[in-house]
């Protein structure tokens, strides 16, 4: 009876949630959808009220994550209730639903309440209920109610330390709904104050008189949902007795007997020991309870002997269906979260782990057709014959499924994508056959279904290892381009070899429908492999070839650094250099034309100092350390972190090339001033390198560093041969470390 | 080469910080203590101490206790408390130093405000020891482990609680934290307390988690340089790993090799491992065939080892020594000697 989300139900629950705590920490690493690694969706067949209890190995329950609906879970059917009840009383739909799910002391339910036991005028709003029995009866009922209430609900998002105490129920309060639940003849009436002294009793001080309060009433009391929330009242209080088999035995009636507490029973379940479990099942009187506690028993623990146990007792049971899912789903997540790197690889894994015991189970269950929805269990036994390499077997079982099934959308989706992983897990080769058989299925799955998105349906994962399967078969029949088209490979361009074929192939006209579609799946376009080479021949000094490329790259050539990557000032800052006014804007391409431009003139002698001065910058702002790491941004190289890739750190962290240019420029340097700048320029390189090779060439290299600066030689020579320059004093203005080297600081 | 705002101010905090600690090693060298008092953390949430509890206090002639106060999480983007801890009884004889624990996830979180949680963690104290009839808490200690995303709002909350009017803070200083210092920075308490447990990953290899002389190695080395006073606190708690597989799939607290060694469907294995020998409940868990238990436990020569380590390498002797954490279950691992505490902090 609250609307506010911030109350909890925390008396009865409570106990519970430290055993899941554990299990929360030790699953809690990954954020995925539940096809991330999964192609069986368990709603196609199975009946919502079991939603929650889907294998979700991330979550405590499944879709809603955490129970979250303990105080308003029957708002609904109680307004409904109680409009029912008091139709043709004076009172309307709202002012029911206003009065029963707000505080009493916003709806003026006291007053009302007191106004009657006194015979006066009810308050305006409520002055019409006067005049009638059973608004009157329902004023009556909420004002003792809300204060039961009062005791249920325990906030635990305050600050107020008095909130966080427990509050037990008035036992006045409770002792009177009593009371008035013996003397009370209206039966509609009679049950709720029964349930409200169950409360009371539950809340109240010693909750254990609730069990005596319950068996003393319960042969009276109809078996509706008050009667099954009153039951969990019990299952509680044994509970907090330590009388775990009949705290169990009690939840898995109302599991069975009451949908809507489904989740709230199978959180609460939890025989502590093999001996609590054992007792629970010998106070279960008929099959059906028994049944319903193996059901909680395959959720909290143990699908397979759960499903073997029900179909002994009752092969049409019900709770067979989401037992079957989660078993399926535990079983494939086993398998999908191996890498292989073959068909044959793929196979033996599949032969080594897959469940055994579970593919018997559920495939003599499906061949003897006893259960409520056979089809469901034909499609079960599908998948794992697929899981555990029989594709015959598994084709029967889906044509089987496929005649018998209800056809929904999700059914049919479901049907054909599990008949597509078979198809394609049956298969050690692709030629034009094999491309031919599984072409429309993949474009269904890679380009028809809607991505990312996540509906119920399970897809993801058999997009993504459709891809592996394909790429590995194509491995192995040598043809490295189909390989990396579906599925993308860090290291294929550091392969000549590799970058001229997929060039030739995605400059080839005429493509096939097989090649679009594997084309269609490839992240990286000609222009990233034109641009690749165009880098890659930057830093080896190639100039000619490197604007030649970067010139048949359309989506590269045009990209514009963001600071002036001819700069090379005293510190790096970035963020300075990207600020800065630039009279010219370099792209790419501009950027290598221009420093091309530069290295003709220092080949021709033309102003060597300044040239060779100018060229070392931007050899050094196309390093990590410089302002230009744009220049290698890429779809290619994907380097776009702090942390360097091994394959490209002799590229990318290398002062290499800018050291022979500043070691050129001092060489042609006229004036100490000049020499100094060149020094420092050079102590930059020292320092670069220091750093790359102490830190950012090691794996584990975590952005701490123990040693800042050594004495490099370039701060030698700048204190020992040009202290007198200018430049060696903006540098002690500017450079922390040559002060903290000059003694300084 | 400039140096953050953080940074500099930090710098002048320490500074101050450093005159305070001359004044209370002076004090202390007055008082001829030279030795590590003992202290313990007590981590439930109801203040309920037993008899042998109260007789290894006794024993160990321990005068201060760290007694977990709430934790402080998100709940709907909001910071909130989160189990506030009750008294059964009131801890006569003991200085109770409230410790909070704050999740990460709240100094991340975007919106926070600062200053006005950090009214609300003393309001919330101050309650608790008005409700319980506890002496105002002359200092508080902050539980969290920061990271770089975070370090900047954790420092302001520090800062905040001291605007808010808490005399002395404390905090806990992880591992990495000591050794990754330039980057994770410090915060601007009055001493830190060096967790020396937890040091290693839950994995279900044969390696410990809560510590390895090893692992300890890897960080203690860099003790030396640690600008701020630290006291220690060392681990006496065990627990097991439930293993399925490769994967570690639950945590079962409390529980040492004797929890398994009497059940017929527990084989003992190698140490650390117990197998599973027949699917069987047990502890509120289910256990499946061919599932591994690893207890992972600190002896009491682990330590007297972490001991000796530690005071070769802590700059100075630290003040305190506190025991994580003080419970029944925990005491029976070192009950040999009446003193046990004592003697490990003797050893600092």
């Amino acid at each position: 009876m609250k609307t506010t989300s911030t109350k909890k139900l925390a008396a009865l629950f409570s106990l519970a949630i430290l055993g899941f705590y554990g299990m929360v920490i030790a699953c809690a690493d990954m954020d995925w959808g539940y096809d991330y690694d999964s192609s069986f969706t368990p709603e196609v067949y199975v009946d919502a009220s079991y939603a929650p209890l889907f294998f979700a190995p991330r979550d405590v329950f499944y879709d809603i994550v955490f129970e979250d609906k303990y105080t308003t879970r029957f708002n609904d059917a109680l307004v409904a209730d109680w409009v029912t009840y008091l139709k043709g009383s004076p009172l309307t739909d709202v002012q029911i639903s206003t009065l029963l799910l707000n505080d009493a002391k916003t709806t003026g339910i006291n007053d009302a309440y007191n106004a009657l036991q006194k015979k006066q005028t009810l308050p305006a709003s409520l002055a019409a209920a006067g005049s009638h029995e059973k608004a009157k009866s329902f004023v009556e009922f909420l004002y003792h109610a809300k204060v039961i209430e009062a005791a249920s609900t325990t906030s635990i998002d305050s600050w107020n330390y008095e909130e966080h105490k427990s509050n037990p129920a008035n036992a006045v309060t409770t002792a009177q709904m009593e009371k008035l639940f013996t003397q009370t003849t209206d039966p509609f009436l009679k049950n709720r104050y029964w349930f409200q002294a169950m409360k009371g009793y539950f809340y109240g001080l010693d909750k254990q008189k609730v069990v005596a309060f319950f068996d003393k009433t319960k042969a009276s009391v109809p078996r509706n949902t008050l009667y099954y929330r009153g039951l969990s009242y019990v299952a509680g209080a044994y509970y907090s007795r330590k009388d775990y088999a009949t705290s169990n035995y009690l939840y898995s009636v109302v599991f069975d007997q009451c949908p809507a507490l489904r989740t709230v029973t199978a959180y609460n379940f939890h025989p502590q020991e093999q001996k609590d479990f054992d007792a629970s099942l010998a106070l279960a009187k008929t099959p059906g309870e028994k049944a319903a506690l193996w059901a909680l028993l395959g959720y909290y623990a143990d699908e397979k002997t759960a499903i073997k146990e029900i179909y002994k007792l009752n092969p049409a049971s019900p709770h067979l269906d989401f037992l079957l899912t989660r078993l399926v789903n535990k079983a494939e997540v086993k398998l999908n979260e191996t890498a292989f790197t073959s068909a044959a690889d793929y196979r033996r894994m599949l032969k080594e782990r897959s469940d055994k015991d579970a593919l018997q189970l559920v495939t003599t269950v499906a061949n003897e057709g006893k259960t409520a929805k056979p089809y469901l269990w034909q499609l079960a036994a599908g998948y794992l014959n697929v899981l555990a390499d029989n594709h015959a077997v598994a084709t029967i079982f889906f044509d089987k499924a496929d005649k018998a099934s209800p056809k929904t959308d999700l059914a049919r989706q479901q049907l054909q994508l599990l008949k597509l992983i078979n198809t394609l897990s049956g298969i050690d080769r692709l030629d034009a056959n094999t491309e031919t058989a599984i072409f429309p299925d993949l474009i269904w799955l890679y380009n028809m279904l809607p991505k990312g998105q996540q509906s119920a349906f399970r897809y993801h994962h058999a997009a993504e290892w459709s891809r592996r399967y394909i790429s590995s078969l194509y491995q192995n029949q040598q043809n490295p381009v189909m390989a990396e088209l579906f599925n993308r490979q860090d290291k294929f361009y550091q392969t000549p070899a590799n970058l001229e074929t997929m060039k030739a192939f995605l400059q080839k006209p005429g493509k096939s429908s097989w090649e679009q579609l594997a084309m269609g799946l490839y992240p990286i376009t000609l222009s990233d492999v034109f641009e690749y080479q165009a880098v890659t021949s930057a830093y080896a000094g190639k100039m000619d070839a490197a604007i030649a490329f970067m010139e048949q790259s359309p989506n590269g050539k045009d990209t514009e650094l963001l600071g002036n990557p001819f700069n090379g000032k005293i510190k790096d800052c970035h963020d300075c250099d990207h600020e800065a006014t630039q009279k010219v804007k370099y792209t790419k391409l501009t950027f290598l034309k221009k420093l091309k431009e530069m290295l003709t003139f220092i080949e021709i002698k033309q102003d060597v100092y300044n040239n060779s001065l100018l060229v070392a910058n931007a050899y050094y702002n196309m390093t990590y350390f410089g302002n230009a790491r744009v220049f290698y941004y890429g779809a290619i190289m994907d380097q776009y972190g702090n942390y360097i890739a091994p394959a490209y750190q002799s590229q990318l962290l290398s002062c290499a090339p800018a050291r022979q240019y500043y070691q050129k420029a001092f060489d042609a340097a006229t004036t100490p001033e000049q020499k100094a700048k060149c020094q420092y320029m050079l102590a930059k390189c020292d320092r670069n390198d220091f750093y790359t090779n102490r830190y950012h060439a090691k794996p584990d290299f975590y952005g701490d560093t123990d040693v800042d600066f050594k004495a490099w030689d370039g701060f030698k020579k700048l204190k020992g041969e040009y202290a007198s320059t200018s430049y060696y004093k903006e540098v002690i203005k500017e450079c922390g470390y040559f002060r903290k080297y000059l003694g300084m600081e | 080469m400039r140096i953050p705002m953080q940074l500099r101010s930090l710098g002048r905090s320490f500074l101050l910080h450093g005159v305070l600690g001359w004044i209370i090693v002076f004090q202390l060298a007055s008082c001829q203590q030279s030795k590590p008092s003992v202290s313990f953390y007590y981590w439930k949430t109801v203040f309920d101490l037993s008899p042998e509890e109260r007789a290894v206090l006794k024993a160990n002639h321990v005068k201060r206790l760290y007694v977990r106060y709430f934790d402080v999480e998100l709940s709907e983007g909001k910071a909130m408390p989160r189990s506030p801890v009750s008294f059964a009884g009131k801890p006569e004889g003991w200085e109770v130093v409230p410790v909070i624990y704050v999740k990460n996830e709240v100094m991340l979180s975007k919106t926070l405000d600062i200053a006005d949680l950090a009214k609300k963690v003393m309001t919330l104290v101050g309650s608790i020891n008005t409700h319980e009839g506890l002496a105002a808490a002359a200092e508080i200690q902050v539980d969290c482990d920061w990271s770089l995303e975070s370090k900047e709002t954790y420092f302001k909350f520090i800062e905040a609680l001291k605007a808010a009017g808490v005399k002395t803070i404390s905090a806990t200083i992880r591992l990495h934290q000591v050794k990754y210092v330039k980057t994770t920075g410090m915060p601007p308490v009055d001493r830190g307390v060096l967790m020396f447990y937890n040091m290693g990953h839950i994995a279900a290899d044969s390696s410990n988690s809560i510590y390895e002389r090893a692992t300890a190695a890897r960080y203690t080395q860099n003790l030396h340089d640690y600008p701020l006073k630290l006291d220690v606190a060392l681990p006496m708690f065990s627990w097991g790993l439930h293993i399925r597989g490769s994967k570690v799939i639950g945590l079962l607290t409390k529980v040492d090799d004797n929890v398994f060694l009497r059940d017929p469907n527990f084989k003992m294995k190698a140490a650390p491992f117990f197998e599973v020998t027949h699917n069987v409940l047990k502890l509120d868990h289910y256990f499946e065939q061919g599932d591994r238990i690893k207890i992972e436990t600190v002896t009491t020569t682990d330590l007297s080892e972490m001991a000796s380590d530690l005071s070769g390498e802590l700059p100075a002797t630290p003040g305190e020594i506190i025991f994580y954490d003080l419970d029944n279950f925990n005491l029976k691992h070192y009950r040999h000697e009446d003193d046990f505490y004592e003697k490990i902090s003797s050893a600092f």
